[in-house]
């Protein structure tokens, strides 16, 4: 990726109107998780024997001790919410760039292994990619056992298959170009090739597999939770305090609408930002 | 020809090998063992537990003391129900959503439904199928919130499809059983269908602008033909073959999606039965559910790869 | 009798860089059963201009013009569907690229049997008939296999054929031929040419040959125009034309040909216009062949006006009548 062309990408991410949105909410959304628990106006833990259910400021009966209402332990939504965003935004980086690190190495090893090794490391990720994701982490959670660590290592392996399918599909494309030739012809051995003329030249396709796979992380993250096989309560965690509020959708429905609104805000503009950079980086894609 | 069906049988065999390892690694998992292998080392064991389930022995549950496969087929049924009439709204409505915008490109017809399905594959399951409970079965009152059934009609099983079983017992209820069924059907069935029906809409719009700016269709239009016969003969018969190769991949979602819609509406099938074996640590039932699920998954796509390759005529007929 | 009648039609584009002129005030007039050239490098507007005539303009392009007539009919006073009905039914249009203007998913049979099905109707057996008929008649051996099959195991001469009997299955009275030969083999094209020359004669149709290639002219048509930057800068009969072009432009294109067996002057060179085709959103101002032409003066800041010179139409200010006396 030379300058002109970083240039090129930002130019048409930085026209792309709903591309600026989605970075927009998502750098809201960034910032309330990294200061957000210092503004929380209550422990995210903290029970209100006497609020309990109290509905948010639009309601009648609201109240500006809690802004965005409570839960049916009378713990404050609001404090709740912006913990579960530090929360959930930190395991879905962690997942995700662990995912990304072993899933590279995989495809940068595979791009170099000998074809018959090759076919059978690529046939094995095609198979866990066939399989549905939510599927393969019950699986994995069954083996080790519910629970948040646990959930967070299943996803990090239902994610490595993408890394590795996009990695080593994009070296093997950019091995047989012209250029590669000319490099290995100037005596340039593999870990050189590999770092000073491939990567470069692969890292956009891994940006854009990255941000989608944010958003895949964040979802499956939040549906372990949500089925009881993740975050277990009492922790703010968005899955895990949608599954709590199933009991009271009907009486008490902000406690279910605000962190499903948090988690589908969040996805939403890491989609939007990751159809920009596609856009971006493959300009013949423009539509 | 023959390449490509090897090059399907051999994906299929490297498939079922893989799955079926993980599966016996699931069922190694429980205090007791699965079966009661001859064999002590692990290749010997595995071998044994593939004739197994060859033998359609796939185990037995100490925990509902029951055989896992015909405890399977009981909850399978309700699943195939609700997976079949969400896949049909999502490709019928997908289609239908993405050749109207492509019709109507860059009016506000095709900028609302191109704004609807980017929310709709952006919404997480659970929260969508909260939100419609909330709307239709607790505010509004149209449907019910959970089951197959009101518990007023006592449905004998036969097929155990709930709309078949109804409609073979008319006798006793008319059709009012049948629609009660149909009716505790539709919200899940929305509910699942939203996120394919949203990628297949997006899909087959920019599949069909593609195909649409394509030469031949210049040929077609000066031919005379009509604008319908354009766009539902030339150029859908060539927008299809991308849709169906992403059709693949809606599966594997309504697979995944169909555990959590089960889970919110108490649906008595698979994925419902599959979440109570993990908390139960049930691994004779965990192994069976999962390899079920995944050989429905593989066995989709396999019919979806021939399929494609029937209709790419390319590849039907080398030349 | 006059067929087709054109004067002043426009075709313009909005595009990023602004509007493009396309197609600029071209007047066009072929006769029943004649045979036309029209002549320009890529970009010039030829195929523009006949996709306007063919109604098969892209929706971004608006197009207008001040007589349009086809077949006695005034096409501007008719409605869009009117008007699409009565183009399909009298003009049919063929490509460059044979192979990719069929329908990859269609076969050769299919796509021909619903042309005869909209234009000629018939039970199944009769537009089966009809349909082997015209495949033998362009010349394709084994119909009956070929009716079946897929464009893609067709070669490009055949699909040209498949191309050129779908066109006939239209019965237009105007066929355009849109670089027909360009992407074929070389061995290929002069048989393609034959084709069209023979089903022309046979169908009594009139016959728009466009190209960029003199040579294909020079033994089919009786009247040429040439294109520049979407204007039309000469026209007139074939022979005349060729051996003494008046525009500088065509001299150029002629000069840029080199002949087998032609004997160079000492010092003489193939001759060249300086510079290239000016972007059409950035036209020059005044003639738009001035800053490239050897033969400017000042007059040629002022646009030139198509003028009747000795039974011929040349825009230029200094036509190069003079040195053909010489």
């Amino acid at each position: 990726m030379t300058l002109s062309n970083t240039k090129l990408a930002w130019h048409v991410f930085s026209h792309n109107k709903s591309a600026m949105t989605g970075s927009l909410i998502l750098l809201v959304i960034l910032l309330m998780s990294l200061v957000g628990p210092w503004f929380a106006p209550h422990d995210p833990a903290q029970q209100f024997g006497d609020k309990i259910l109290t509905p948010p400021l639009w309601y009648e009966n609201g109240d500006f001790v809690t802004p965005l209402g409570t839960d049916d332990l009378g713990r404050d939504m609001l404090s709740r919410l912006l913990h579960g965003a530090r929360l959930s935004l930190k395991l879905t980086l962690m997942v995700v760039f662990a995912a990304a690190f072993i899933g590279i190495m995989l495809g940068a090893a595979a791009a170099f292994l000998n074809s018959g090794l090759r076919a059978l490391l690529m046939r094995f990720m095609d198979l866990l990619l066939s399989l549905p994701s939510l599927l393969l982490a019950i699986a994995i959670v069954a083996i080790i056992g519910p629970g948040l660590p646990n959930a967070v290592y299943a996803v990090v392996i239902v994610l490595i298959p993408q890394f590795v399918k996009v990695t080593q599909s994009a070296i093997s494309e950019e091995l047989g170009k012209d250029y590669v030739m000319a490099a290995k012809l100037d005596g340039a051995g593999h870990l050189r090739l590999l770092l000073h003329h491939v990567w470069p030249n692969i890292v956009p396709a891994i940006i854009v597999q990255l941000t989608f796979s944010f958003s895949t992380a964040l979802l499956d993250i939040a549906a372990l939770g949500f089925l009881g096989l993740g975050a277990q309560p009492p922790m703010a965690e968005w899955g895990t305090m949608l599954s709590e509020a199933r009991a009271f959708i009907q009486f008490a429905p902000w406690t279910m609408t605000l962190p499903g609104l948090a988690i589908f805000l969040t996805v939403l503009s890491i989609n939007l930002v990751g159809d920009g950079l596609r856009d971006a980086f493959d300009p013949r894609l423009n539509r | 020809m023959l390449k490509l069906l090897l090059k399907h049988v051999t994906t299929l065999i490297m498939s079922l090998f893989g799955l079926t390892l993980l599966t016996f690694i699931l069922s190694q998992q429980g205090d007791e063992t699965l079966h009661l292998y001859q064999s002590e080392s692990f290749i010997g064991q595995y071998s044994e537990y593939l004739q197994f389930l060859f033998a359609g022995d796939w185990g037995y549950s100490s925990i509902h003391n029951r055989d896992v496969l015909s405890d399977f087929l009981i909850h399978f049924p309700a699943t195939i129900e609700l997976v079949l009439l969400a896949l049909l709204f999502a490709i019928v409505l997908g289609l239908t959503l993405g050749i109207m915008a492509a019709n109507r490109r860059g009016k506000w017809l095709d900028n609302g439904l191109m704004g609807m399905t980017l929310v709709g594959y952006s919404m997480p399951i659970y929260w969508w199928g909260m939100l419609l409970v909330l709307l239709f079965s607790l505010t509004l009152g149209w449907t019910p919130v959970a089951g197959r059934i009101d518990y007023a009609y006592d449905i004998t099983p036969i097929t155990r499809f709930m709309l078949i079983d109804t409609l073979l017992n008319q006798a006793e209820y008319g059709l009012n059983a049948f629609f009660n069924a149909l009716l505790h059907l539709i919200l899940p069935a929305i509910t699942l269908s939203t996120i394919p029906m949203a990628i297949i809409a997006r899909m087959t719009r920019s599949s069909l602008l593609g195909v649409l700016k394509a030469e031949y269709i210049r040929t077609a239009r000066s031919k005379g033909l009509t604008q319908q016969r354009i766009v539902w003969v030339h150029a859908l018969r060539n927008a299809v073959l991308p849709i169906l190769t992403i059709s693949g991949v809606q599966i594997s979602i309504i697979m995944s999606g169909v555990i959590i819609t089960e889970y919110i509406f108490a649906w008595p099938g698979v994925g419902k039965w599959l979440l109570e074996a993990v908390s139960r640590r049930d691994f004779a039932s965990i192994q069976a559910g999962i390899l079920a699920l995944s050989l429905m998954v593989i066995a989709f796509n396999l019919a979806l790869d021939l399929l494609a390759s029937y209709m790419n005529p390319r590849l039907r007929r080398p030349s | 009798m006059s067929l087709l009648q054109i004067e002043n039609l426009n075709v313009d584009f909005v595009t990023d860089d602004g509007l493009v002129m396309a197609v600029d005030h071209v007047k066009l007039n072929i006769n029943e059963g004649q045979v036309v050239g029209v002549i320009g490098e890529s970009g010039s507007g030829k195929s523009v201009m006949a996709l306007a005539i063919a109604g098969l303009l892209s929706p971004a392009a608006r197009m207008q013009a001040d007589l349009f007539t086809l077949d006695g009919h005034d096409l501007t006073r008719m409605s869009v569907a009117e008007r699409q009905k009565h183009i399909t039914s009298n003009i049919s249009i063929i490509f460059q690229e044979p192979t990719s203007s069929l329908n990859p998913a269609l076969t050769i049979g299919y796509q021909l049997d619903e042309t005869i099905r909209f234009h000629e109707g018939g039970t199944p057996k009769q537009r089966r008939e009809r349909a082997l008929e015209l495949l033998t008649q362009v010349g394709i051996m084994d119909a009956r296999r070929r009716y079946k099959e897929y464009p893609h195991q067709l070669s490009g001469g055949l699909n040209q054929r498949v191309m050129i009997a779908i066109a006939l299955a239209c019965q237009p009275k105007l066929l355009i031929a849109d670089e027909p030969t360009t992407a074929l083999d070389v061995t290929v094209q002069s048989q393609i040419l034959d084709l069209l020359l023979k089903v022309k004669e046979e169908h009594n149709m009139a016959l728009m040959l466009i190209t960029h290639d003199f040579s294909i002219l020079a033994e089919t048509t009786s009247k040429v125009h040439v294109m520049y930057c979407g204007e039309i800068v000469e026209s007139g009969r074939t022979y005349n034309l060729l051996s003494h072009p008046y525009h500088p432009y065509t001299k150029a294109l002629l000069d840029s040909v080199p002949h087998f067996g032609m004997r160079y002057k000492k010092g003489r060179r193939l001759f060249n216009l300086p510079g290239s085709t000016p972007p059409m959103t950035h036209l020059p101002v005044g003639c738009y062949l001035g800053p490239r032409c050897p033969y400017a003066g000042k007059k040629c800041v002022q646009h030139p006006e198509l003028r009747n010179i000795k039974g011929r139409q040349v825009r230029c200010h200094f036509p190069l009548i003079e040195e053909d006396k010489s």
